[in-house]
């Protein structure tokens, strides 16, 4: 049996040949049939036509060609129509592809936006001070890249935003990193990253963004802040070159007043400024713009200068060449500015200190900047659990009394000191700070001191002495460890010698090897310094141990003690 | 009695290039018309099969058997013819634009599908798709044919024309019934010897009811001779049927391996 169509050939056309011929599938004998046939009868053509897509599925050349043909003739017409449609579909493409665009746009700057809202508000609220919230902030806006569509004012703000978090990152991991570790390494303290990460995103902020020139300030004064805290460290607890910390402290704070001449963080930023340079900052060295480091004074002295300019008071004398001329003056001038807030009158308090340790050689002015202070720090409440403030306001208390040695009489001095000994007293029992410890050391140290000197004069009675050795050894593990007490050598000398009188035991005292030396060295110190140490060293003249030590007949001598 | 009859699993294989000569292809991208020549695949024979049907079946429905016969024996005016089909473009609101857009090839997938449903509406005929006994019969004519014939010199195929052979209807009926229905399993109680006896009793049986209601349709895909041969083994001779689908199921089994369809 043949698989073969059963009726070809000669038989007529069927609806099957026409079908086939329009499917383009007819042979080409079969195609020349059924052409004389819609020849003859046109009206056949239309149930031919090519609505199966004769064009795209040919399988015999005729048929292809009659499609080819049909499509030439068609052409004619048809193009028009199809350049027309060129344009209506160029022309929603190109609408489609703005619409697409402007859509993604808006999406991309709303996500933005939003992103930004929703952390502006968590770094507002409390959650700010939760660690997990901050992260979650600060790894949204670190999401945030700049794109095409971002607008400089949106990238700012994330800049800004992502700057604050930062920075409150930095107040809680500066609680608990201890600067003690890096005394050694101090670029690699990570609170101090943190605020360098701070500062470079908002470095090249406008002038006229004062919301980002604001955290920019804060982000200098942290560091300025920090770096002048690893600078005590490196002196007072590790015995390390420290001037280069002060020096970057005092550039720190130098840049932040250029950021915001006139912000919330101006007092601050002075404060900062003025106990770096104060403490040994001049003496420091600063990393050149071409690597490598460059001493500090010459890169520090002439800003310094100009703030002094820009400060209102008194005609300045103008050939200021060295810290030590300028230091005065413009303490002076800083401390007449303006105080209205709690963090200005904080700052105000620790200016009026470095000042007055700055005046220490003219008892007058010290006394006044000191007395100015200590009006600051009566003026604020609310402040009991500020260290800073606590710490501040007892300095300024100490300093005035140690002020007072050799200008005003022992009993003024020693109820002066009394008042920051109560004080420290009365703080360290509220808050545990090694900072507290110390200051509450050189008060109490010195007061001992003077004391003795008045128990020998007949003003105090001996058991004041006692009362104070006793506190003095608890504070120091029985006279061991002054750490950060800032006591001269000779001072700890003779401590220990009353106590080493106290109890009868010679070897409790620790020689007068350093009180020599320091009687050496009197001859170039002030007159006023020089009558304290006579008055200290007289009282001692009865003393059974430093009768016994070799260095003290010499040191009587050379003060002129009988 | 068993037959072994291919069942028609391989119409469903689309994804197949048939191992033939190249074939010239022209496309259309752009509004350019360009040839290239390529292996035909199963996809295409099975979609040009449908096509076939699809317009053979709207010929129908338009009266075109009819008319051409009676043009042919002259027995009919053409005016007759093309006031038949003013009257259906008015009655399916075709416009002049309409008829020529489909001239054109135009707007093709809505035509095919909605104008035989609307030509059946107007033709009070129930049955307004071609079946599937007709794509399963004319697919395997065409592969037959493709397996059987050279390709032209231009690297093309041509049918000669007429009507299905009446061995791919057969061929087509029972293949449709031997394929497995989703989802129709056999009860797993009932032994594997009865099931294969009860089932093969079955195809057939549907293979023969499938038989004799395209019988009873309109018989678009074959001649006379043929329709008449089918009438008559259908009623004397069921066994020939089978036999019949046997033999083009071995000539098929041959081809779709050549071809590469199966393996």
């Amino acid at each position: 049996m043949s698989f073969e169509s059963a009726e070809s050939g000669d038989s007529p056309i069927s609806a099957m040949d026409l079908a086939l011929y329009a499917e383009g599938l007819l042979d080409s004998a079969g195609c020349a049939r059924v052409e004389g046939l819609l020849q003859r009868y046109p009206q056949l053509r239309g149930c031919c036509a090519g609505w199966s897509g004769v064009d795209a599925s040919v399988l015999s050349e005729d048929g292809r060609g009659v499609a080819t043909e049909r499509v030439a003739e068609l052409g004619m017409a048809e193009r028009p129509v199809s350049s027309r449609r060129n344009w209506v579909s160029l022309s929603a493409a190109v609408l489609l592809v703005t619409a697409v665009v402007a859509a993604w746009r808006n999406a991309e700057a709303g996500a933005f936006d939003a992103t930004l809202s929703v952390t502006e508000r968590a770094l507002q609220s409390a959650g700010a001070e939760l660690p997990i919230e901050l992260q979650r902030s600060r790894q949204s806006l670190e999401r945030l890249q700049k794109s095409f569509w971002i607008s400089d004012q949106q990238m700012r703000r994330r800049n800004r935003l992502l700057a604050e978090s930062i920075l409150a990152q930095v107040g809680m991991e500066r609680k608990h990193v201890s600067p003690l570790e890096f005394a050694d390494r101090p670029d690699l303290y990570p609170p101090l990253e943190l605020c360098g990460q701070a500062v470079a995103l908002l470095r090249d902020v406008e002038s006229d963004d004062v919301q980002s020139r604001e955290v920019l300030t804060d982000a200098l004064c942290t560091t300025s802040e920090i770096r002048g805290w690893l600078a005590a460290v490196q002196r007072f607890q590790r015995d390390l070159p420290f001037s280069d910390q002060y020096a970057l402290s005092a550039a720190a704070a130098l840049d932040g007043l250029r950021a915001a001449p006139d912000g919330q963080h101006r007092l601050m930023l002075l404060n900062l400024l003025f106990r770096a340079a104060h403490k040994g900052g001049m003496d420091g060295r600063l990393p050149a713009a071409g690597g490598g480091l460059v001493p500090a004074e010459p890169v520090l002295l002439p800003q310094l200068r100009e703030l002094l300019l820009s400060l209102p008071g008194d005609s300045v004398e103008t050939a200021v060449n060295d810290w030590k001329q300028l230091s005065v003056p413009l303490g002076m001038a800083i401390s007449r500015l303006p105080v209205s807030s709690f963090q200005d009158h904080l700052a105000m308090m620790g200016i009026c200190n470095t000042l007055g340790m700055r005046l220490r050689a003219e008892h007058l002015p010290a006394q006044l900047v000191l007395q100015q202070g200590i009006q600051l720090a009566e003026q604020v409440s609310g402040a009991e659990q500020d260290l800073t403030f606590q710490l501040t306001y007892g300095r300024l208390l100490g300093n005035l009394a140690d002020n007072m040695a050799g200008s005003a009489s022992i009993p003024d001095e020693l109820a002066q000191r009394e008042k920051a000994v109560q004080h420290f007293r009365g703080v360290t029992r509220r808050m545990v700070s090694q900072e507290l410890q110390s200051e509450l050391c050189w008060v109490t140290a010195r007061q001992l001191l003077l004391l003795y000197v008045a128990e020998k004069q007949g003003l105090q009675p001996a058991s004041r002495v006692d009362e104070y050795l006793g506190a003095l050894k608890q504070i120091t593990d029985d006279l061991t460890s002054f750490e950060g007490a800032q006591m001269s050598l000779h001072e700890i000398e003779l401590i220990r010698a009353i106590h080493a009188d106290r109890e009868g035991r010679a070897s409790l005292g620790q020689g007068l090897v350093h009180s020599a030396r320091a009687a050496e060295m009197e001859s170039r110190g002030s007159i006023a310094d020089q009558e304290v140490n006579r008055r200290l060293f007289a009282a001692f003249r009865d003393s059974a141990y430093c009768c016994s030590q070799p260095e003290f007949a010499s040191i009587l001598k050379m003060y002129g003690i009988e | 009695m068993n037959y072994d009859i291919l069942p028609g699993d391989w119409w469903l294989i689309r994804q197949c290039e048939l191992k033939t000569q190249s074939v010239l292809r022209p496309r259309r991208r752009r509004g350019v018309t360009t040839v290239k020549s390529r292996q035909l695949t199963m996809a295409e024979l099975s979609e040009t099969a449908a096509k076939l049907c699809f317009r053979l079946h709207s010929m129908y429905l338009q009266g075109v058997p009819a008319l051409l016969k009676e043009l042919q024996q002259d027995s009919l005016p053409a005016a007759q013819y093309g006031t038949r089909i003013r009257e259906i473009n008015r009655r399916l609101d075709l416009g002049g634009k309409r008829i020529e857009k489909l001239k054109q090839g135009r707007d093709v997938q809505r035509f095919t599908v909605d104008q035989i449903y609307k030509l059946a509406v107007l033709q009070g005929v129930s049955e307004p798709a071609p079946c599937v006994l007709e794509w399963g019969a004319v697919l395997t004519w065409l592969l037959l044919h493709l397996g059987s014939h050279p390709l032209d010199a231009g690297g093309t195929v041509g049918i000669p024309g007429g009507t299905v052979p009446l061995e791919c209807v057969i061929y087509a009926a029972c293949a449709m019934c031997l394929i497995d229905p989703i989802g129709a399993k056999q009860d797993a109680s009932v032994s594997a010897d009865t099931v294969v006896g009860l089932e093969s009793a079955a195809w057939q049986r549907r293979a023969l009811e499938v038989c004799e209601q395209y019988v009873n349709r309109s018989r678009l895909l074959m001649g006379q001779a043929d329709f008449v041969r089918l009438s008559e083994l259908l009623e004397d001779d069921p066994a020939e049927v089978f036999r019949i689908a046997q033999q083009c199921s071995e000539r098929l089994r041959l081809l779709l391996v050549r071809l590469g369809v199966r393996r």
